[in-house]
């Protein structure tokens, strides 16, 4: 018995209504699929590395790191580093207690010498091959950076107006960015200075 | 029926707690005790700063054509000098992958406590795993992927969406080639990121064992070993116990060592340090594009130590194995006992979980020893 069909009238509401519920459907899905799309889209476009020009810092320079004692002697008997490191961290210290470290190398190129510190005490002269291209002057110092400072603070201390941000992997490290600008590169954790890098240039 | 909702109920909450937990696992496992400020991250920063450096090293002077972006004439430094770079001859190497080989030969160095050699071992295979990870991502790179991007940018452009700097005039989407802004000094940032890291473990090595060159080297150990443990992720809270050497480790009484300084030096120039590579892959993203790769490096006692890598390029999967061994008596060939630390794909399913390898320089090539 076919019952089903014996009426057009409610066949044809069934179908309009079938209709209606997969154009629904397909329309929720597109909608879905949309802002799937921009919602991932934007994500990947927040994670690419991008260039920033012509930057200006509402906010002051922070104090200069002071210069410790072995620091001075260095300076006074080298001049200023043609290139340094420095690493900012936290470990325990020999009473178990948790204590901010400012661990830099100063790269003397032309001298043939590396010198690090471990919070600003002489901890160790490595030789290094003496280059004759005298490296060009470093406008950076160890002095303008500290310990977990802003992207503004660094900015504003240094006065670069110009820089590439790359967002790193959440694998590599959750919350990190490197930053380069002129012959620097700098890395953020969770917007806190964590390790500054110089690059010394030789003339062409 | 009330009280089967609330059972059905309390295993659903017990699903998603539980769930939670596993999904939380692994990362609180590695997390280190309190010290949210680790070494580990800032080296990785470093390493990536230079690894997105050395990437797609551009010709000097090239033309860049995106907007708002200058060209480098001659004897110009001009910041940002270039972009767009498809024919890119280096590779970005992955972080994890550098921490993981350093903390290997970490765990070779002469001297070393067994605590401390299991400390290397388990952060090394953590930074394998996260070093997995991370080509896994990087590998990922298929045509969705690329749509996917295509309309990040087009809506991103449009909204003007970007990271939340300072106040800004002009901001540029620049994909992932990162512009080698710095000519000069290029050939050593290359090589500089393992060496920096390895400088300064070494001169902080050093410098302990200076220090303390009047104590007994099993007291030395014991102050080096804690340093490293405190300069990683600050563990000292437990390892003070862990890293106090065990008697067989100590110099026996009376021994040239006992009154000396401990040697310190375990890296030594030699025809077995470096990195050799197999064929390219032809997948343009791979993060380890060869068919193999070889990592070695020789410590003082005349051992070599380090990596081997292959790859069934392309999607075949690949094999990574932490191997060792003594120069042959034949010149520029050398037997390296082998142990899978990882592997994935057919080619990581395929291989044995221990082998032998002759590696030969000249030309660079490695073979299994059946």
């Amino acid at each position: 018995m076919r019952t089903n069909n014996k009426n057009p009238e409610k066949r044809s509401k069934t179908v309009i209504a079938g209709c209606a519920l997969i154009g629904v459907l397909a329309l929720c899905g597109g909608v879905i699929l949309a802002v799937w799309l921009v919602i991932s889209g934007l994500e990947d476009y927040r994670s690419q590395a991008r260039l920033y020009q012509g930057i200006q810092v509402n906010t002051t320079a922070p104090q200069p790191y002071p210069y410790s004692a072995d620091q001075q002697a260095v300076i006074q008997q080298r001049r200023y580093p043609e290139s340094l490191t420095i690493y900012f961290y936290e470990e325990y210290n020999e009473n178990g207690e948790l204590q901010d470290v400012r661990f830099e190398t100063w790269s003397y190129y032309t001298q043939g010498k590396m010198i690090s510190f471990f919070n600003g005490e002489l901890d160790q002269e490595t030789d290094l091959e003496i280059i004759t291209v005298q490296p060009l002057p470093l406008p950076y110092k160890s002095e303008q950076f500290q310990a977990y400072m802003s992207l503004e603070q660094v900015l504003a201390t240094t006065g670069i107006d110009k820089v590439i941000l790359t967002p790193l992997e959440k694998d590599l490290v959750s919350g990190g960015q490197v930053v380069y600008a002129r012959m620097l590169s700098f890395g953020l954790k969770d917007g806190e200075l964590r390790y500054v890098g110089t690059e010394a240039l030789e003339e062409d | 029926m009330q009280k089967r909702k609330s059972s059905i109920l309390s295993l659903f909450l017990l699903a998603i707690f539980v769930i939670s937990l596993l999904a939380e696992g692994p990362a609180s496992a590695q997390t280190p005790d309190k010290v949210s400020r680790t070494f580990d991250d800032a080296v990785l920063m470093m390493l990536a700063a230079h690894s997105r450096l050395a990437e797609g090293l551009p010709d000097p002077g090239t033309t860049s054509s995106l907007p708002g972006i200058m060209s480098a004439g001659k004897g110009s430094y001009i910041f940002l000098e270039v972009l767009p770079q498809r024919k890119t001859t280096l590779q970005r190497m992955n972080e994890h992958r550098v921490m993981a080989e350093t903390y290997t030969r970490l765990g070779y160095k002469d001297g070393i406590s067994i605590a401390m050699q299991n400390y290397c071992t388990d952060q090394a295979n953590y930074h394998n795993q996260q070093a997995d990870r991370i080509d896994r991502h990087r590998r990922n790179r298929g045509v969705l992927r690329r749509f996917i991007r295509r309309v990040g940018v087009l809506i991103g452009g449009v909204l003007g969406t970007g990271m939340d700097l300072v106040a800004q005039t002009a901001q540029y989407y620049i994909e992932e080639e990162i512009p080698s802004q710095v000519r000069a000094l290029v050939q050593d940032m290359l090589r500089s990121p393992g060496q920096r890291l390895q400088q300064m473990i070494d001169s902080r090595w050093e410098q302990l064992s200076q220090q303390y060159w009047y104590l007994p080297v099993d007291q030395l150990r014991y102050h080096v070993d804690r340093w490293f443990v405190r300069i990683r992720n600050g563990l000292t809270g437990r390892s003070n116990q862990r890293a106090k050497p065990t008697a067989t480790q100590a110099a026996p009484k009376g021994s040239d060592k006992e009154n000396k300084p401990a040697e310190t030096k375990d890296v030594i120039f030699s025809e077995w340090n470096g990195n050799w590579t197999g064929d390219e892959c032809p997948e343009k993203y791979e993060s380890f594009p060869f068919k193999w790769g070889v990592s070695l490096v020789e410590t003082a006692d005349g051992k070599v130590v380090g990596t081997v890598r292959f790859h069934d390029c392309p999607g075949g999967g690949q094999a990574i194995y932490k191997v060792s061994g003594n120069p042959d008596e034949t010149p520029g060939q050398i037997t390296l006992q082998a142990e899978k630390v990882d592997g994935w794909g057919a080619r990581g399913d395929s291989s044995p979980a221990s082998a032998r390898f002759l590696f030969i320089l000249e030309p660079p090539h490695i073979q299994e020893i059946k």
